[in-house]
């Protein structure tokens, strides 16, 4: 009967832990948690805000396009994807995964560069103040023609970028990259459009 | 250019991340090396 009474107390305490959730992290949905997956723009290191739960982002593995980084390569201002768990009474929680995102890199264009925006590869980015900079560049200012801009933000319904975080890359640099909305197919000639970009 | 440029249905609006290293400014093209559908 002792044994019994044993086995019953030990089910019961899988049950409570498994309740719980755990601030591990899972997307698995328990009952007191969802799981939940966002775009947001990072504002500091450890943690991120989302809807009022603080997600630690300390642990989780940091990808992009399947590839690995660590979360000293995720700026301040750079948009970043946090899977995780929301509990329903916590106010924190832990990520489960984090997604970086960065929708231009490319040469800032000649004929448009002006006060608020400017266009690279096509794409017309918006900044709306020095805070979309990194710390070393002054502004829009301080772009030159020519200068390959990297450019992390959100995508508009128009596909214009609203820049959060822009940094120019070394000199020289000819890896060029866009996200968007696929346009303008034309079967023939083998292209089709990214906003003002020709994809060839 | 790769061949599978413009599959998918007409009109499709799908979301394309490219990656290239030749761009013409004078004409906005890039030459793709690169193609990921779904990178948003």
């Amino acid at each position: 009967m002792r044994k019994f009474f044993r086995a019953i107390r030990d089910v019961l305490l899988v049950a409570t832990v498994c309740s719980c959730g755990g601030a591990g992290g899972s997307m698995f949905a328990t009952a007191n948690s969802e799981p939940v997956s966002t775009w947001e723009r990072s504002t500091a290191f450890g943690s991120v805000v989302i809807n009022g739960i603080h997600f630690d982002i300390t642990a989780p593995p940091f990808t992009r396009m399947a590839w690995r980084f660590t979360q000293t390569d995720l700026a301040v201002g750079q948009i970043a994807r946090v899977h995780g768990p929301r509990h329903a009474r916590l106010e924190r929680s832990t990520a489960d995964h984090v997604d970086r995102r960065r929708p231009a890199r490319g040469p800032l264009r000649p004929d448009r560069h002006d006060a608020g925006s400017f266009v690279a590869l096509g794409q017309t980015v918006t900044v709306d103040s020095a805070k979309s900079f990194k710390r070393d560049l002054a502004g829009l200012s301080a772009l030159a023609v020519g200068d390959v801009v990297e450019v992390s933000g959100l995508v508009a319904a128009d596909g214009h970028i609203c820049g959060t975080r822009n940094r120019t890359r070394e000199s020289g640099t000819t890896n060029f990259q866009v996200i968007g909305n696929r346009g303008g197919s034309r079967r023939t000639a083998h292209t089709f459009k990214i906003n003002a970009l020709t994809v060839d | 250019m790769l061949n599978d440029f413009t599959s998918g249905a007409a009109g499709q609006r799908d979301v394309v991340e490219v990656k290239g290293t030749v761009f013409e400014s004078a004409t906005t093209k890039l030459t793709a090396t690169a193609r990921r559908t779904g990178g948003r």
